[in-house]
């Protein structure tokens, strides 16, 4: 009897801190290169905006990424630190903040939803269907999009790019000079996924 | 031996984590709280003429050119309104090699007048009532434009200026600044060196994301003054992402600041006021 209550406490010992750690959960390498870019056009002149400061987790129950459709419990959820966005002139940032985003109010994007499909497209990249919410400014809108996942060695290295207009998330379509910037912008998003202590890939 | 009691307790916290770690799902947590933007109180470098404590941005260039028209406004539409001119300009180029720092060089046409300067914000405080930001700026300005009675470098044509410029904001719409100054060589055409301090005083009142409203006011405090009268400037400014216009109504059309802190010939009034204009624009270096 109580081999098996210290046991139990073990258990729970492991478990309790952060959560439960579930196989095949990556989380975004916040010590390897990450990069948001968004890239605006403009009469005059086009104008990107960059941060790093993007966070956030994928769930794998199988594991790793194989090549199929059997995804229909994974989940993942990506956020992106609005006020961190940089596009080189202080003033343009504040605007951006203050004016269109409204980052007080609403400081991160978040995209949050499923895998659907992987398709193997050498030894080691795949590509990766997912489907789920863009959340920015406060609106969510339906997103699918594609993601290319590297294997690099027991992470993966994802990238993705996709357009997001702003009119769909109640922004405010900006103007430089009084000539208005395009109402879409590219979104690109480069950045590693490591699996967590506790999870296959992990140990 | 392990009691009922006991055992139950374990359990019991055993299923509690359980059941917590069911609803968060995953063992992910934001690690790291929002960025915070840097502080920023007005929105531009300067009002009309002075300074406020806000920097560029590492790597930022700033262009600017500004204009004070000669002809009073009073003199109407035979004149444009003064717009006819002749005018007084300023080109200025500004770099900041810092966050924190801006150096800037620029020449008005009046006397020729060439400024370095160089400023560097010292305080931000964000504070629980009010926020406040603090800088110095200081500058040398050589008059080069050639006279009889000495050479273009003659020590007397060069002016020294120290200045100290404390912000603040009130609800996110009235800026307010208070820039102590101290000019050395205030008059160039006195024969003896003179020394001059001011206070420059300056409000700006933002309507919208675009347009706003200011003022400034730069008061002798002691010291000689190379004119009598104070400058007043007052105007309306709109914002784009990179640029600055601003329009402003004056009593001073001196650009330079050893030029506008040594005042004006020309009283604050209806009938002695002249129309000028300001532009920058904000460049990624």
């Amino acid at each position: 009897m109580m081999r098996v209550a210290v046991g139990i406490l073990a258990f729970g010992v492991l478990i309790l801190p952060g959560g439960i750690l579930h196989a095949g959960e990556y989380h975004v390498d916040t010590t390897a290169r990450r990069q948001v870019t968004f890239v605006s056009h403009a009469p005059l002149e086009n104008f990107e905006g960059t941060t790093s400061r993007i966070d956030g987790y994928a769930l794998i129950p199988s594991g790793d990424l194989q090549p199929g459709t059997g995804y229909d419990s994974s989940q993942f959820y990506f956020e992106v630190d609005l006020n961190a966005l940089d596009t080189g002139i202080g003033l343009r940032n504040r605007h951006m903040r203050e004016n269109y985003l409204e980052t007080e109010k609403y400081p991160f994007a978040q995209y949050a939803g499923r895998v659907s499909e992987v398709r193997q497209t050498s030894d080691t990249s795949l590509q990766v269907a997912t489907s789920g919410d863009l959340t920015i400014h406060g609106v969510n809108r339906p997103l699918t999009t594609m993601i290319t996942a590297v294997k690099d060695q027991h992470r993966y290295h994802v990238r993705t790019q996709f357009p997001v207009a702003l009119p769909d998330h109640k922004i405010k379509v900006p103007s430089l000079m009084f000539m208005k910037i395009s109402d879409t912008v590219q979104v690109q998003l480069d950045f590693y996924l490591l699996p967590v202590s506790g999870s296959k890939e992990g140990r | 031996m392990i009691g009922k009691t006991t055992g139950g307790v374990i359990v019991s916290i055993l299923l509690t984590g359980v059941s917590f770690g069911q609803d968060s799902g995953v063992a992910w947590k934001r690690t790291n709280p929002p960025v915070q933007p840097s502080l920023r109180l007005f929105h531009s470098s300067q009002a009309v003429s002075l300074p406020t404590a806000e920097t560029l941005g590492k790597r930022v260039l700033q262009f600017e050119i500004s204009h004070r028209f000669f002809p009073r406004f009073s003199d109407g539409f035979d004149a444009l309104y003064g717009l006819d001119g002749p005018v007084v300009m300023r080109l200025g180029l500004g770099y900041a090699p810092t966050d924190r720092s801006v150096i800037t060089l620029a020449r008005s046409n009046l006397g020729g007048n060439v400024d370095l300067q160089g400023k560097y914000e010292l305080i931000r405080l964000r504070g629980s009532v009010l926020p406040v930001k603090a800088a110095f700026q200081a500058g040398v300005a050589w008059n080069t434009h050639k006279r009889p009675d000495r050479a273009r470098g003659n020590a007397r044509n060069f002016q020294y200026y120290a200045q100290v410029i404390v912000n603040t904001m009130f609800r996110k719409r009235l800026a307010l600044g208070v820039v102590p100054s101290y000019l050395h060589n205030s008059d160039i055409n006195s024969l003896k060196t003179e020394n001059l301090f001011a206070v420059g005083l300056l409000a700006q009142l933002y309507l919208n994301h675009v347009f706003s409203v200011l003022a400034e006011w730069t008061p002798r405090v002691s010291g000689d003054a190379a004119m009598e009268n104070r400058p007043v400037s007052f105007g309306l400014e709109l914002e784009t992402g990179g640029h600055f216009f601003k329009i402003v109504a004056t009593n001073s059309v001196y650009l330079n600041p050893s030029q506008y802190l040594a005042g004006t010939e020309y009283p604050f009034g209806a009938r002695e006021l002249r129309l000028g204009f300001l532009i920058t624009r904000l460049l990624r270096s």
